[in-house]
Formats: structure tokens, sequence, C-alpha cells
């Protein structure tokens, strides 16, 4: 995984070509409607997994994409590194690298999430209910050495979620509407940074992610994100997540998305709140 | 009266679009008669007389080549014996907002320079009579949006049937037409409920392809 050391000369170049690379290059659905790239590495908005896959491709196309994305809490920066290609708007392949930087305490956290989402169903614009889709995001921490100390009962877990996505035309001042709900089953505290299970719950539980999108014009959505999370640590009690967000898709090929994030409590300290920034380009 | 203005009207726009596609001799925009040459170039023997037609995908407007009582374009549905040329469209109807007749024209026109230079997409029209074309699809979005106009063309699954119409030529036809709203002027909220009722016809589009 590459890391900030790099040049930044070729990624500039590399940006400015696909800026203005023509979108027949592209795939055929349309602009926005592979939202971004969710911070586990799925596409979805910031924080939650979406029904849709990555990219733009369609039926017999092929799409890859690859994000960058930065959050800095009070706290904590969260760093994440996430390629993902989409086979024929069916299935989705994913990998992300997490990096949690414990700016106040001392320390680094670092884990991987392996994802693929399978388009069950649907269209999120031509269908009535929307197009669904059944997620796996597998996760490994790469040292769970502070995880185990906070009472974490294990170092790797597996998500599973079933995610629904619909735009809803004209629905809000004439702009469209995104809505997105996701149901999961997980043991990861913190996402997984903090572990899976723990002293005060050791088996899954059943959360719910939502999340709204207003399409401002066909190439800017704003929204809000709620995630809900288990609560497994006795010692670092944590909060559900929530986030406003505002999405720029240049083209098909590049977008950048602001979020301002609210964490709640994360390993003891308090209020995590503050900005997010991701980029994501797709071939 | 009312089916004067619209003919009278619709002749108008067939030469402005001669008169446009002269002008626009590049590759990317070409023009109605360039059109209709590289349609007639792009489908030989492999087209059958039942497709001729049209088109497109989706959203909408399709109609036979052939001179079947398909299409009458725009007829008057509806009354207004008044003397003016408005249609008598609700002021509050979709129709109204999109900007009439005149926008929905405009429309269909510039839609079709663009399926013209897309490569992916106007070999499905080959053969087709291009001004019958714009006709139904005028006709068929002025009647979608509760215009007065009532469209009496084949369904959109008989007018696309067996033509081969992939995910991928669907969107790229969506995407042509919003960009074609979108540079006609058409605001954001009448474009999106059109675009809105239109998305309802995909399933049919879509249903009898190979």
């Amino acid at each position: 995984m590459k890391r900030p050391g790099l040049s930044f000369a070729p990624v500039m170049l590399a940006l400015i070509v696909l800026l203005s690379a023509p979108a027949a290059q592209a795939g055929s659905r349309l602009l926005a409607t592979g939202g971004v790239t969710q911070i586990e590495g799925a596409a979805g908005g910031g924080l939650s997994p979406w029904g849709v896959l990555t990219g733009t491709a369609s039926g017999d196309e092929y799409a890859a994409t690859a994000s960058v994305s930065q959050a800095r809490v009070d706290d904590y920066s969260l760093g994440v590194i996430g390629i993902a290609g989409n086979i024929q708007d069916r299935l989705e392949l994913s990998l992300a690298r997490q990096r949690l930087d414990l700016d106040t305490l001392g320390g680094r956290l670092e884990q991987d999430v392996f994802g693929a989402k399978l388009r069950l169903y649907g269209d999120p614009l031509y269908d009535i209910w929307g197009t669904w889709s059944l997620g796996v995001q597998h996760k490994r921490m790469v040292d769970g050495e502070l995880a185990k100390a906070l009472g974490a009962k294990d170092t790797a877990g597996t998500d599973l979620y079933l995610a629904t996505s619909k735009l809803w035309f004209a629905a809000v001042g004439g702009r469209n509407l995104l809505t997105n709900l996701t149901l999961r089953s997980t043991r990861a505290n913190q996402g997984g940074l903090l572990g899976f299970g723990g002293d005060q719950k050791t088996s899954r539980s059943l959360v719910v992610e939502g999340s709204l999108g207003l399409m401002l014009a066909p190439d800017w959505v704003v929204g809000v994100e709620y995630r809900q999370k288990p609560d497994n640590l006795g010692v670092a009690a944590e909060n559900d997540w929530r986030d406003l967000y505002v999405a720029h898709f240049f083209n098909k090929h590049v977008s950048l998305t602001g979020a301002w994030l609210d964490l709640g409590d994360i390993a003891g300290l308090a209020d995590q709140q503050g900005g997010y920034l991701s980029l994501q380009v797709a071939l | 009266m009312i089916h004067d203005f619209h003919t009278s009207s619709g002749s108008a726009a067939r030469r402005h679009l001669s008169q446009t596609s002269d002008a626009l001799s590049d590759a990317s925009r070409a023009s109605g008669i360039r059109l209709r040459a590289r349609l007639a170039g792009a489908c030989q023997d492999a087209c059958r007389p039942a497709l001729l037609i049209i088109g497109l995908a989706m959203l909408g407007g399709c109609a036979h080549s052939s001179p079947a009582p398909s299409a009458e374009p725009h007829q008057a549905g509806t009354s207004a014996a008044g003397s003016t040329a408005v249609p008598n469209a609700h002021s509050d109807s979709l129709y109204a907002s999109l900007g009439g007749k005149a926008v929905i024209d405009a429309v269909v026109n510039d839609f079709l320079y663009r399926i013209a230079g897309d490569e992916r997409i106007v070999g499905f029209f080959a053969n087709t009579n291009i001004d019958h074309f714009a006709e139904a699809f005028a006709t068929q979005l002025c009647d979608i949006s509760d215009g007065p106009c009532d469209y009496t063309g084949p369904s959109m699954a008989r007018a696309h049937q067996h033509m081969g119409i992939t995910d991928a030529h669907f969107n790229a036809v969506v995407e042509h037409l919003r960009a074609a709203l979108i540079d006609q002027g058409v605001p954001i909220g009448p474009r999106n409920r059109l675009l809105g009722r239109l998305a309802r016809l995909r399933d049919a589009v879509m249903l009898r392809q190979p």
C-alpha cells in the first residue's frame, strides 16, 4: 500500500488526465450512480455501504475504482486507501487498508478489509423497489494488542450486510433523492479497529445504517448518514456514527467527497467530531 | 387550429434541423442528413424491416419507419377552441413546465444530434425515417408530460423488440436525453419529473431483448 511519501507529480498528472477524459471511456450508468467509496472500501457514502456497486459499469461492462480518504476528529486521524472492481454490475470486490492514528493517546491501529458485494436485484433508477445487494466484509487487524487489552475477544471478524438503494425522481424541490438502507450483522468494535466482540457482548449484533442523498444537480450530492454500532467493550463505550456530506462528481472518473463527522466516544475519549475528505478515481 | 399550429411548427423544426445540420459539419455533431446517411450505411441486410425503427432505447419515442398509422404528430387531444396558438395544456402541467412544444422539439433535435454522434447507438437508427421518429418521439414526450397529444404508436415493448438493446445502450440513450434537456434549458424540476416518468418505461423497452 502506498504511503504519503509518494511523489505527488504522477498523481496530479493522472488526475488531470482523468478530469479531462471523455465520458465514453467510462461505464454507461449515469453519473454518481455508483456512489463514492465508504471507509471500508465498498461503494457507498462515507460511513455506510450502499446497494449500488462501484463505478458506472452496467451489465456488460467492468469498472475499477481507487480511493484515498482522510478523517480527522478531535483525538484521532483515520486514513483509508481502497481499491475496488465492478464485474458487470453484478459483483463488487474491494480491498481497503485503514490506518487509525491515536493522536492523543499515541500509537497506530491498522486493519485490512476484504469486501465483496453481490447485486441481487434491481436498479436504483428503474425499479420500483430499487436495487438490493448482499455484502460481506472480512476484517483483519494488523496488530491486535491494544484491542485485546481493551477487552476485545478477536482481532479478525466478518460483517454481513444487506443494502438497498433507491432514487426518487424530483422528490424534493424538483431534485432527485437517493435513499439507502443497510442492515448489518457485526461483532466489530469501532468498525473493527478495536477488535471484535468484547466483555459486554461477544455475539453478533444486528445494526441499521441509513443515508439520504439529495442530488442538487446531476454532479452534486448533499446528504446525511447514520450508522448504528454495537457497544461490546466495557472500558471503551462507543456510539453510533453520523455525518453530513457533500460530494461532487467532476465526471465519471473523479469525485471528491467532504463530510462533517460526529463519531461519539472512541476508546475512552468523548465526543469525537471533525472533518472527512475522500477522493475517488474510476476507470 | 391547434393541429395547424403543430404542423407548421413541426415543419419549422424540420427546416431548422436541416439548416442546423448543414452548419454543423463536424463529426461529433452529425447533421440530420448525415444522420440518415450514417444510419442507412450502418444497416445492411442485417436489419429486419420491422426494426426500422427507431429506436432507441429508452425513453421513449419510438416509431416504425414504415408509414404506419403509428404516430400522428401532436394530435390535439383537447379542445381549446380558443384562438391563440397556445395548446390547451393546463398551465401547471408538466408539459407547460417543460416549455411546451417549442422546447420539446428543441430537445428532440438536440437529442438526435447526440445520437448521431454516438457510434454505440447510431446503428439502431439504420433505415429509420428520422423526421418520422422525431415527430413520434416529440409526441410521446408531449403525451407523457400531460400535454395535448396522444401517442398512438407501438408500445415500448413492441417498438424495441429483438433489437439487441443492452443496458449500456439504454443508459447511453438516457444520458443523451438528459444532456439534451439540460442544454435546452429545461429546469431541474420538470426535467427530473419527465425523466422519472420515462424511467418507468424501461422494463417495457428491455422486455423483449435477446
